[in-house]
């Protein structure tokens, strides 16, 4: 069995984008801090307890980015992939989803892959799209925002729980090969073992180019960015616990919400 | 009649989503430069009734298209049914809410349709008759405009972004129900699972506390708890991770794939404040943060800020507020 995790690498939330000159983008410098998203994480957890449970899995991992997502493919590898494939975009800049959709899609078209797994959303951008685009254009059934999965042993089936509304979860049978968009809950994330830190040190990270894989035009474009307007005051209490307890009881009654 | 704006509605057992009144709210702004006319795609199982009181209560015209297997939402179904009615009316503008179904829906039409799709809209602003779509981006740091290059132009918006509509009071809109023979071979819905409403009157709650990752373990749900006791008309609320990990129930999170509040107070307790939290409570009156985390998002949220550790603030918190009423 083939699975592919897609990965994206995201700002870490303690890093400040700062806007660049043009004002359509951040300044990707050596100062921001970069890791796995964290719905990925939850993506490639569940693909390596498949392995887990199975004796024929392999699992690869997939980002596209420039260099520096390689990083976070050599997580991947750490967590639980046995190979990792890196697009290469050094152009820099954003990234559509259908951009990056549309190059997974394109590389894992003749991969004979039995389920692809992505992320709900991204943690930076929260388009929540990448991973229907991909399953959309491979024409693989796809269920999203999934919680429970079982897949069955011949592989012509995987049974799922999604969120439909707040409180609300549907069960829904796919035919594989399949895509899923992982939600939160599903498992908890393993921090990864150092035998196989070792072993993924010894691992090969391949490397393909965005141009190789297919030229691609974008559908959307950013005409500006701008930062959030704070729009509460962001009063903070200060004093000793006591007198921050004192402070803000007195704050709740003067507002008559004690 | 020719359409410039679809809105697809959602509907779960023949009822209709509320969320359609956001949906109808959001197309009067796009309409202040846009010509033409909505309608409103509503599929389901059954819908006589339910389009009927959409038509009334939107004043929009609807289109209901009726499946016998829309009864959940299937989303193979629900692509193909909604493609037909598209291609037929060939809208310029095509809008959902940014929920589980809307934005899978949205995003596997766009690739069908070679449409552009901006997903997570918070607000429009017109650029001379264009619209632009203002989202937020780096988990909330920073807005991002965004125009479309391609047409139809898909978007999803965001739940809570725009105020739900007023029920209209004047001549409803046509219904036409057109039935469709749309066929799933990939996807087959089971069952649907609901959780049983375990009371959280999350809604209804004057102050809302809310329980974050940051409460180190469910032992320590029963501070929150005691801190709740001291409000009236309190009831408790919780972030993502919290119903993940199992302390609570998922009819306690608040957030985009939670319940959608606006207590006067809410108190968050060791909750870091990710975009997707804020979404479901930023409308609150008064926003207050306590988190041992002084680098915490919710603190640039909140209109008052505690930092310090909750397992030694909230005991002193309710000390406090014991000797003062005796």
């Amino acid at each position: 069995m083939k699975i592919l995790v897609c990965i994206k690498q995201v700002l870490d939330s303690e890093s400040s984008p700062q806007i660049d000159d043009e004002g359509t983008w951040i300044n990707d410098d050596a100062s921001l801090a970069y890791r796995m998203n964290r719905f990925d994480e939850y993506a490639l957890e569940e693909a390596v307890l498949i392995k887990e449970s199975r004796t024929d899995v392999h699992i690869e991992a997939i980002s596209v980015g420039p260099g520096r997502v390689r990083a976070s493919l050599q997580k991947a590898l750490e967590k639980g992939a046995d190979s990792a494939t890196h697009i290469s975009r050094e152009a820099g800049g954003s990234l559509t989803p259908y951009e990056v959709g549309s190059l997974i899609a394109e590389y894992a078209k003749d991969g004979g892959y039995d389920l692809i797994c992505t992320g709900v959303m991204a943690e930076d951008d929260m388009y929540c799209q990448t991973g229907v685009i991909i399953a959309s254009l491979l024409s693989l059934p796809c269920a999203t925002s999934v919680t429970k999965e079982s897949l069955d042993k011949d592989l012509k089936n995987i049974i799922v729980e999604c969120d439909v509304a707040s409180g609300v979860r549907e069960e829904v049978s796919l035919t594989l090969p399949a895509l899923l968009t992982i939600q939160t809950g599903i498992n908890n994330p393993r921090y990864p073992s150092l035998s196989n830190v070792l072993r993924a040190k010894k691992q090969k990270l391949n490397t393909i180019s965005d141009e190789t894989v297919s030229p691609v035009k974008s559908r959307e474009q950013i005409l500006k960015l701008f930062a959030t307007e704070q729009t509460r005051n962001g009063e903070v209490i200060s004093g000793t616990t006591e007198e921050k307890a004192e402070k803000l009881l007195s704050l709740l009654y003067e507002k008559a919400l004690l | 009649m020719n359409y410039t704006i679809t809105l697809i509605g959602e509907t779960l057992e023949n009822r209709l989503a509320p969320s359609v009144f956001e949906l109808s709210s959001m197309t009067s702004e796009l309409m202040q430069q846009v010509t033409g006319n909505a309608v409103i795609i509503l599929p389901g199982e059954d819908l006589q009734e339910t389009a009927n009181t959409a038509a009334q209560e939107t004043g929009h015209d609807i289109i209901g298209i009726e499946n016998k297997q829309l009864r959940y939402p299937n989303i193979e179904v629900l692509t193909g049914t909604i493609l037909s009615a598209l291609e037929k009316h060939k809208p310029q503008y095509i809008c959902f809410n940014h929920s589980a179904i809307g934005i899978q829906l949205a995003t596997a039409l766009s690739i069908k349709l070679k449409a552009a799709c901006i997903s997570s809209v918070e607000s429009i602003r017109f650029d001379g008759s264009k619209p632009v779509f203002r989202r937020s981006t780096f988990g909330g740091k920073l807005i991002s405009e965004v125009i479309p290059k391609n047409e139809p132009v898909i978007i999803t918006i965001l739940p809570g972004a725009f105020p739900a509509a007023d029920k209209n009071e004047s001549k409803p809109g046509t219904v036409t129900i057109v039935p469709s023979g749309a066929t799933s071979r990939y996807i087959t819905v089971n069952s649907i699972k609901k959780e049983a409403e375990s009371n959280s009157r999350l809604e209804e709650a004057e102050t809302i506390v809310s329980a974050g990752r940051g409460i180190g373990s469910e032992e320590n749900l029963k501070m929150i708890r005691d801190v709740a006791t001291l409000f009236p008309h309190s009831a408790i609320g919780a972030s993502r991770p919290v119903c993940d990990m199992g302390w609570l129930p998922y009819s306690h999170q608040v957030g985009q794939t939670g319940k959608k509040v606006s207590p006067r107070l809410y108190l968050a307790c060791g909750i870091s404040g990710t975009h997707q939290h804020m979404v479901g409570m930023k409308n609150s009156q008064i926003i207050i943060a306590i988190n041992s985390d002084p680098k915490a998002a919710i603190h640039s949220f909140a209109d008052f800020s505690v930092v310090e550790d909750l397992n030694s603030f909230l005991p002193m918190f309710i000390e406090k507020y014991r000797e003062r009423e005796g």
